[in-house]
């Protein structure tokens, strides 16, 4: 027994090691970092304390970030488990489900450059989807504008990732069993019903999981707004900025010299920030497990 | 046992490893000092420039030239989207280029970093095989807007301004009788839109192109320090020459394209260069990036902005494009004779041929189009830096503040009046807190 | 009771008219628009690729003439000057070179990890689990700048003491082999517990040490998922950009997405949409090439990680 656990034991150290020598560790430096003015090798390094996190949480910019950052995890979440229920409560039934899953999740693993690319030539004012509402005779709109890119920013990529949470949720529907959804029907329960009162209780450990997945992956949001708005003149505007994006341009700071301890402070409170809205949502989604 | 023989294959792993590396080091030099000094040394060479356009093939080419001719190597390495910062990061873990090229407005934060080398005996050498200085070859406004306080900053190689930009074909109007004064460009604009046309190319997306209208007419206004002032003092804001500018970019918001706010750069250029707008307020440059997308029908042409308010000034705006060298690259000295070759006739006059773009020597002509310009800038009696120099010495203000709230002002998000109010209390903040 | 029910449909009460109402919305209108909206969703997804393909085959005048205009003729050129001239042939050999590395490093270290930890059933071991899984909650944005410092630093030394050349990618690859340890970690330590310690036991009888146990027995059992784990890390190595953006300066030594989002920036000197979208079929098609052959167990192993 003793010399199971001693031979497991390194199996496990080199990963441990590594994990912690370069992934932990340097986590603790950048907060080191964090408390310091500080512009790169060869620089001086001033002590600032908590100046740097002050300055964070009462720039303008950075306030806006936030706000965008939590405003694109709120809504994009409520877009993206949309559409997952919605598949939750009739994908099982439909023919050619393995195929619809496959081109669903098909977004999912493309790069999110190429996505904000395609995307922002297609709303540009003169491009594809403005040439199709005029088809329709709906009004162009200037979807790249200030109002509304961060609004398409927010689609466009709840658009690609909802596609891995119906993969999830579906696997998790699969496994309940076919005849409860037989005996509801025939109560009389409507398939809206059903989904209501059978498959999202039975699923609901599987989506919890999700929502902090979700949550997780929606504070590092950054390619896809760079692809989208950013360019070599003008950077990104303030109303699609998010948190990864702020930290970006702090670190190419127009003066030339970056103030890598805002960059490192933006990332610390970004893991704080993740960790609070894990704590949020898994109290959020608790209930007690359904067994069946 | 089992156990030393996987520690054994772990440690022979890794002495594989490091054996693999430390013998890759024995092939190859050590990176010394004096790399130039040695016949076939290398010179490497930051560019801003994709590889596909014509500057980029312009000095890919002479490059090929130099190495033919005296076997010294250019290594020419793409800067991407990096900018000043990603030079200045290189440059100090030991990694920068030789030579890198820019413009004067970053010239301050390479300064502090130490970037830029003594150009003074490149400026009193001869370029390769030409009888003339090469500050003889240059006139001295492009030799003072390419140097600051501490002497010259970078070798220009062009020289980029800016003017109002039409198809000289589709308007031959235009070319006699330019609308010499803003009313009368305005009431150009009036009789464009109601006769069906759009008058002005916006390119909403691209916030340093909506300033140049308030830019311009400030210049016009105040002359150079216009701007630069806006960012010196939040007293600045209240004069009225400010607001009135304000004032003045709201009205024109009816003459531009439709959807403007949310096109894509460089879409309005391009749908401008095919005959869909009339007009476009840009750089110096445009026609060379437009060059793919023009009908040959089209002859693109400019005229300077017009005149503006009873004391208008006359005062052009001259920036340079050009090389530096870097002061802690490896083989500076390598790097000034490459730029010795560089900046011959015959590859500048291409800037102007091939590139499109206003050379910036003295005896080599610029393209039809921007002839005007290029003699308007010459001849101009005051000039100024890239936006009034603010953009140099005021960098974070230039884009936090004016380019914010001026894009704000374009796509009518605010009023003049707010403009004014907001820009006083942010410049206000801006000084205060003492960034750059 | 589900055969008393099926006896007696007969004797059901007679519905209301609310009731039939709910049933009309439920049983017919809603699920259809939804079935609707779903097929909606997969045509424009499938019209989207579609449309990327046939504009990347496009001239620049084709493409200024209309979104939705057919290609006049068909554009290789721009291929031409998205491989060439803007690097993404060398793209593609670093980030090949890339995906490999990191995989190997990873797998290599997260597959003895996780079997370890799934055997390992004691308070330590939970304690680990935990461990790692904190690392997927920690953003890379927390450790951009000491990956930075230390890369330029490590840099630096080698160049000047060690070898006189040295490659930031080296560092690239180490470090984000780091970061994806620990979701990897997690997800495969749930698999390995669910096999059942049946299989082991027999070779414990016999005296089998633990790696022979792991090598000759556990690997084979898990090969699918693990392969399955293997191109989900691939996958998240080959659009990588974060971290490509902030550790390699050169352009030209960088992945594909980031040479994808040069050329972007770029598209002002030139104009080149067509090319740009040349940059993004060979960014996306070797994913989508993957996809259509793999994809099946591509979903399986992403569904590994939430059914635990």
């Amino acid at each position: 027994m003793t010399s199971r656990k001693g031979g497991l034991r390194a199996f496990i150290w080199p990963a441990v090691l590594v994990y912690t020598l370069l992934f932990v560790v340097p986590a603790i430096y950048g907060a080191a970092i964090s408390l310091f003015d500080w512009s790169g090798i060869g620089t001086k390094a001033t002590f600032r304390g908590f100046g740097n996190y002050l300055f964070i949480l009462t720039d303008d910019a950075f306030r806006q970030s936030f706000i965008n950052t939590l405003v694109l995890a709120v809504s994009g979440g409520i877009l993206i488990f949309l559409a997952a229920f919605c598949c939750m409560a009739v994908l099982r039934q439909m023919k050619g489900r393995g195929f619809i899953r496959s081109v669903v999740y098909l977004p999912n693993i493309i790069s999110p450059i190429a996505i904000g690319a395609a995307l922002s030539f297609a709303l540009d004012s003169r491009g594809a989807l403005n040439q199709v509402l005029s088809w329709i005779g709906l009004p162009p709109q200037s979807w790249l504008g200030p109002d509304l890119v961060f609004r398409c920013i927010i689609a466009g990529l709840a658009w690609s990732a909802a596609g891995f949470y119906v993969i999830l949720l579906m696997s998790a529907v699969d496994g309940i069993p076919e005849d409860l959804y037989e005996a509801a029907s025939l109560e009389g329960v409507t398939k809206v019903q059903a989904f209501r009162m059978i498959t999202l209780p039975l699923s609901w450990d599987v989506f919890a999981t999700c929502a902090v997945l979700w949550v997780i992956g929606s504070l590092k949001v950054f390619e896809i707004v760079l692809a989208f708005t950013g360019s070599a003149n003008s950077g990104v505007p303030l109303s699609a900025r998010t948190v990864a994006i702020q930290q970006y341009m702090a670190f190419n700071d127009p003066s030339g010299l970056p103030h890598l301890g805002v960059v490192s402070a933006i990332g610390v409170l970004m893991f704080l920030l993740s960790l609070v809205l894990v704590g949020l949502t898994r109290r959020l989604t608790r209930r007690e497990a359904l067994e069946l | 046992m089992r156990l030393s023989r996987r520690t054994a294959s772990f440690m022979a792993i890794g002495t594989i490893a490091i054996a693999t590396v430390a013998l890759s080091g024995c092939g190859q030099k050590v990176g010394g000092g004096d790399a130039g000094e040695k016949s076939g040394g290398t010179v490497t060479y930051l560019t801003a420039w994709p590889a596909d356009t014509p500057q980029a093939k312009i000095f890919a080419q002479a490059a090929k030239d130099y190495t033919s001719k005296t076997g010294v190597k250019v290594d020419i390495k793409q800067l991407g989207n990096g900018g000043s910062t990603a030079i200045i990061n290189a440059s100090n873990s030991g990694t920068g280029p030789d030579m890198f090229d820019d413009s004067p407005d970053n010239a301050p934060a390479y300064r502090s970093a130490g970037l830029i080398a003594d150009l003074s005996d490149v400026l009193s050498s001869k370029a390769e095989g030409e009888s003339t200085t090469i500050k003889e070859d240059y006139p001295k406004s492009v030799i003072d807007a390419a140097s600051d306080k501490d002497g010259l900053a970078f070798i220009p190689h062009t020289i980029l301004s800016g003017g109002v930009w039409y198809d000289a074909n589709a308007h031959p109007e235009l070319v006699s009788k330019a609308p010499a004064s803003w009313d009368d460009l305005k009431a150009e604009f009036a009789k464009l839109k109601e006769s069906g046309k759009v008058p002005i190319a916006q390119e909403g997306g691209n916030a340093s192109y909506n300033v140049l209208w308030f830019y311009w007419l400030m210049l016009r206004s105040h002359g150079p320090g216009a701007i630069l002032n806006l960012s010196k003092s939040a007293d600045a804001w209240s004069d009225p020459a400010v607001l009135a500018a304000a004032q003045e970019v709201a009205s024109i918001r009816p003459y531009f394209q439709s959807g403007y706010d949310g096109s894509r750069y460089p879409n309005a250029q391009n749908a401008w260069a095919q005959g869909d707008y009339v007009f476009d307020l840009n750089g110096s440059w445009l026609a060379g990036e437009v060059k793919s997308v023009v009908p040959s029908s089209a002859k693109l042409s400019t005229f300077p902005f017009p005149t503006y308010g009873a004391d208008s000034k006359s005062v052009e705006e001259l920036n340079v494009l050009g090389w530096t060298v870097n002061a802690k690259g490896k083989n500076a000295k390598g790097a000034k004779e490459f730029i010795k070759f560089l900046v011959q006739k015959k590859y500048i006059e291409k800037i102007g041929s091939d590139a499109l773009n206003i050379p910036a020597r003295s005896d080599v002509k610029a393209p039809s189009a921007l002839a005007a310009m290029q003699k308007a800038v010459l001849d101009s009696s005051a000039t100024t830096g890239y936006m009034d120099n603010a953009a140099a010495n005021a960098p974070t203000w230039y884009k936090d503040v004016l380019l914010a709230l001026d894009d704000q002002l374009v796509f009518g998000k605010i009023t003049p009046e707010e403009f004014v109010a907001q820009g006083k209390e942010k410049t206000a903040a801006y000084i205060a807190s003492g960034t750059r | 009771m589900t055969s008393h029910i099926a006896h007696t449909p007969w004797h059901r009460p007679p519905e209301s008219w609310g009731r039939k109402v709910s049933r009309l919305f439920g049983d017919h209108i809603v699920p259809s628009a939804i079935k609707a909206g779903i097929w909606l969703w997969v045509a424009f997804n499938l019209g989207l690729l579609a449309w990327v393909l046939m504009t990347s085959l496009k001239s620049t005048r084709d493409i200024l003439l209309g979104p939705f205009a057919l290609p006049t003729h068909i554009e290789w050129e721009n291929y031409v000057t998205a491989w060439d001239t803007a690097g993404f042939g060398q793209a593609t050999l670093v980030t090949l070179i890339f995906v490999f590395s990191s995989l190997v490093l990873v797998m290599g270290f997260s597959l003895p990890a996780a079997y370890g930890l799934a055997r390992r059933m004691d308070r330590t071991a939970s304690t680990l689990t935990a461990y790692f899984a904190m690392g997927i909650a920690l953003p890379m944005q927390t450790v951009l700048i000491p990956y930075f410092v230390v890369n330029t630093s490590v840099g630096q030394f080698m160049t000047d003491w060690v070898t006189g050349a040295w490659d930031p990618r080296i560092g690239l690859v180490v470090f984000y082999s780091a970061t994806a340890i620990p979701w990897t970690v997690f997800v495969l330590t749930a698999y390995f517990r669910s096999l059942p310690s049946s299989l082991e036991e027999a070779a414990q009888l016999d005296g089998a040490g633990p790696w022979l146990i792991f090598r000759k027995i556990m690997l084979p059992v898990a090969r699918g998922p693990v392969t399955t784990i293997a191109i989900i890390t691939g996958l998240g190595a080959w659009n990588e950009t974060l971290l490509v953006l902030f550790l390699v300066p050169d352009g030209a030594q960088r992945t594909l997405p980031a040479a994808l989002l040069n050329m972007y920036y770029g598209l002002q000197y030139t104009s080149n949409w067509g090319a740009l979208f040349a940059g993004v079929v060979l960014l996306v098609g070797p994913i989508v090439a993957v996809f259509l052959w793999l994809g099946r167990r591509i979903i399986e192993g992403a569904t590994l990680g939430a059914n635990k």
